[in-house]
């Protein structure tokens, strides 16, 4: 299981991929989270909310209080331009840093 | 006697029910006695909460124990306003500066309404007892002063907040 620093380090590239699959809210997201880590990558549920304001308000996301299907009103989270171009940035360093492990590790690298 | 202990079990049976409502209502409100969630973020973590509920709800759980184990989840709400304050820090003193701003204007014309109503007894009593004006006026220049400062830490927490 990561470490709380390592879960810290990845919620920005985590929380941004998630949303550039499309629109979502804080409870669908940590659904997301524990589904694509099979359960390694355990979020406090109240803790999401302060990273997702605070990725709002440097811009690269944005919000919108709307009907969900269930008739409850749910705060959604889109990405924005930034956010899109904050994901690629992301993406490159996270992938640098992959591939540095890979090559001690005899894994095979990926194109970033 | 017997009658008695009928009752008091009565009562413990009751008290024992778990009002998912009243544990609700609680729950609420320490979250709105923190001053780093705005209503906002409560009503997102609230929403947050009732779909835990749910979904443990149908996972076979109980409400009471679905309530406690939603609640636990969710965090602290202490816990949760640091990060907040965290997070946006400036939005947080905004908030605060606001109700800080409101509360200084109260005291501003609350000590204006004093101040009239002791100038008009002071002159009631000047004209009464025939008092020199110069005795008086003193008075006039430190209630001016003080005045000032207030207007002064005002404009100085919007300041702040503008950095």
């Amino acid at each position: 299981m990561p470490s709380k620093d390592m879960v810290a380090a990845s919620s920005k590239p985590l929380l941004l991929s998630i949303l550039a699959e499309g629109e979502s809210y804080g409870y669908q997201i940590i659904q997301r989270v524990r589904e694509l880590s099979g359960g390694e990558i355990e979020w406090n549920d109240g803790m999401l909310y302060p990273v997702l304001h605070r990725l709002e308000r440097d811009g690269f996301v944005e919000s919108e209080w709307k009907e969900a299907e269930s008739g409850r009103q749910r705060k959604y989270y889109f990405l924005s331009v930034s956010g899109r171009e904050a994901l690629q940035a992301e993406r490159r360093q996270w992938l640098t840093v992959h591939n540095t492990l890979s090559k001690l590790w005899n894994i095979k690298p990926v194109s970033i | 006697m017997a009658d008695r202990s009928q009752h008091l079990k009565q009562i413990m049976e009751y008290k024992a029910r778990f009002d998912l409502n009243a544990a609700m209502e609680n729950w609420r409100r320490e979250l709105a006695a923190e001053p780093n969630l705005t209503p906002e973020v409560r009503r997102e973590l609230e929403t947050h909460l009732s779909d835990l509920l749910a979904e443990f709800q149908r996972r076979g759980l109980n409400e009471e124990e679905s309530f406690w184990l939603a609640r636990r989840r969710v965090g602290h709400p202490q816990a949760l306003g640091q990060e907040f304050l965290q997070a946006n820090p400036t939005a947080v003193w905004r908030e605060r500066v606001r109700w800080m701003a409101i509360a200084v204007l109260f005291v501003f014309l609350w000590s204006l309404t004093t101040n009239l109503l002791t100038r008009s007894v002071l002159s009631a009593i000047e004209s009464r007892m025939g008092l020199q004006q110069r005795e008086l006026s003193g008075s006039m220049p430190a209630q001016l002063a003080s005045v000032l400062v207030r207007i002064a830490s005002v404009r100085a927490g919007f300041c702040f907040v503008a950095d």
